[in-house]
């Protein structure tokens, strides 16, 4: 039963490099796409640092929350969008495959459904997200002292909160019709939340940031952590983390049984 | 202007009818407001809040600057899979032009969407805030008036991120773009009055995002007749620039239609 489990996983996991290593050719295929896109979401993120520096400038500590804490936190918000754009771009595309009848060519290929689902498209905006993020986070770690060491690993842990998300809301798509503009709106609030100030963050606000809206897993935590290096709290995030994501894949089946395929006809390759 | 009044109309219903959708996005409204007034709130009682304006007018102005993305809606997605799937070539052979078809399908559902942001959120905001602001009815009437020509401006740039699809093949891209200026230049974490000296808000107010943001909300400190109409004027005056603009583009992207296939 445990060998059929792993043997299981093992396969899954074949799967879904094979279906990341073909996302990855055909981004990279389009180069000259991929460079102009990759240049103006950096000079796009470039744009989003002077408004911190803006309400900085009003309120120099938001009671411990200064500015390196929200470049470190749009840093970390940025590298997991830019992740998931460019490996997981189908999450964000799943509403509008429910309403198009897209999902059919899913439901044959091999299982599982949510992997093909998921890594089967990417957006090549992510190279520049991705690589404006990291700097971002370097930028971080030499100017103001932030360790590097843990930087690669919330970085994965915001992407998994991220994605989750994203499939979370998505799934909605199952139930509301035309949801793929609200769901963008989701998104891409998500994501900047996770960049504002944590000290926000009281009362049933945290309470939200930490289970429906997950943004203090993807960034208030990991920056409370390379502060003051509370490993229970981290511990106790990486178990939200998982248990978030397991919430958001089991929430998606429950939305395929209400899938009315059949509506289109196409083929995938 | 008899067919653009039924678009608009049948818009409007067809809006109003999707009440969960619109049901979600509010949620999403209610929930940006909140962490928005939690941060000034935060940065009032760490001492830092400015002496002109109090913490409760403070809390109108983000909930009103947040309402702005949300009063219009997402006509940008709708253009951007127009382009995408080519069915924008079958809209084409219409005796009727897209743009201005697509236009007051947007305005359609953006009065559907101000009468229920409009009446449902005053009585919500005062409940999050706790108190109307310093200066009552009139500045949050000012400020509503205001709103509803940026929206329409909000609805051009829409349109424009969504006709960029026939070059960049991704309005949403675009779109995100378009919207951190507004979140840079409109003044929409903190009044442009309160803009340190390297971004002068005396300049950015001239700017279009000023327009649909800073300018029409910032009423709510201050409502005065002369000062509702200078907004007016600025955003008429936007308007036709950005409405002028569009049309030029537009004529742009039906050559590369008539080039290059739907």
């Amino acid at each position: 039963m445990e060998g059929n489990f792993i043997f299981t996983m093992g396969s899954n996991f074949q799967f879904l490099l094979a279906l990341v290593r073909m996302t990855f050719k055909s981004a990279v295929g389009q180069r000259s796409a991929l460079l102009i896109r990759a240049f103006f979401s950096v000079i796009t993120h470039l744009i989003y640092i002077p408004v911190w520096y803006v309400v900085f400038s009003v309120a120099p500590d938001l009671s411990g929350w200064r500015l390196e804490h929200a470049l470190y936190a749009y840093g970390l918000a940025i590298s997991c969008w830019g992740i998931v754009s460019l490996l997981a771009f189908g999450l964000r595309m799943i509403p509008e495959q429910i309403d198009h009848g897209e999902l059919d060519s899913y439901l044959t290929l091999p299982k599982p459904v949510i992997l093909s689902a998921a890594f089967s498209s990417s957006k090549n905006t992510g190279v520049g997200e991705v690589l404006f993020g990291v700097c971002l986070l370097i930028f971080c770690g030499i100017h103001y002292g932030f360790s590097f060491v843990p930087m690669p690993f919330f970085v994965l842990m915001g992407s998994v909160v991220f994605a989750s998300g994203i499939l979370f809301f998505a799934t909605l798509g199952f139930w509301l019709k035309q949801f793929i503009g609200s769901a963008e709106e989701i998104y891409f609030n998500f994501n900047l939340m996770a960049s504002r100030p944590a000290p926000i963050f009281t009362g049933a606000l945290k309470i939200i940031a930490l289970t429906l809206v997950p943004v203090s897993l993807m960034s208030h935590i990991p920056i409370d952590f390379v502060v003051h290096h509370h490993w229970l709290t981290l511990t106790y995030a990486v178990l939200g983390v998982a248990a978030y994501a397991v919430l958001a894949v089991s929430f998606f089946y429950l939305g395929l049984r209400f899938y009315e395929s059949g509506n289109r006809f196409g083929i995938k390759g | 202007m008899i067919k653009y009044y039924h678009f608009a109309r049948i818009a409007f219903g067809d809006h109003l009818s999707g009440r969960l959708r619109i049901f979600t996005r509010y949620l999403i409204f209610l929930l940006l407001d909140w962490v928005m007034i939690a941060m000034w709130d935060l940065i009032y009682k760490s001492g830092y809040g400015p002496e002109q304006i109090s913490v409760v007018d403070m809390g109108w102005y983000m909930a009103f600057s947040q309402m702005m993305f949300f009063l219009s809606p997402r006509l940008f997605i709708v253009i951007d899979s127009d382009v995408r799937s080519g069915n924008v070539g079958y809209f084409l052979n219409r005796p009727i032009p897209y743009l201005w078809m697509r236009l007051s399908e947007g305005i359609g559902a953006l009065f559907g969407n101000l009468l229920i942001y409009y009446i449902v959120s005053v009585p919500f905001l005062y409940w999050m805030i706790g108190e109307f602001p310093s200066t009552g009815w009139f500045g949050i009437i000012a400020v509503m008036g205001g709103l509803v020509l940026a929206s329409v401006l909000h609805l051009l740039f829409q349109i424009l991120a969504g006709l960029s699809t026939f070059w960049t093949n991704d309005a949403i891209f675009i779109y995100h773009s378009y919207q951190k200026f507004c979140l840079l230049f409109g003044g929409i974490y903190v009044p442009l009055a309160l803009y340190p000296g390297f971004l002068s808000g005396e300049v950015l107010k001239f700017f279009p995002f000023a327009s649909m943001v800073g300018n029409p909300v910032s009423l709510i400190f201050a409502p005065s007749l002369v000062g509702f109409f200078e907004v007016l004027a600025l955003q008429i005056f936007w308007l036709g620039f950005v409405g002028f603009g569009l049309s030029a583009f537009y004529r742009l992207c039906l050559r590369k239609v008539e080039v290059h296939g739907g």
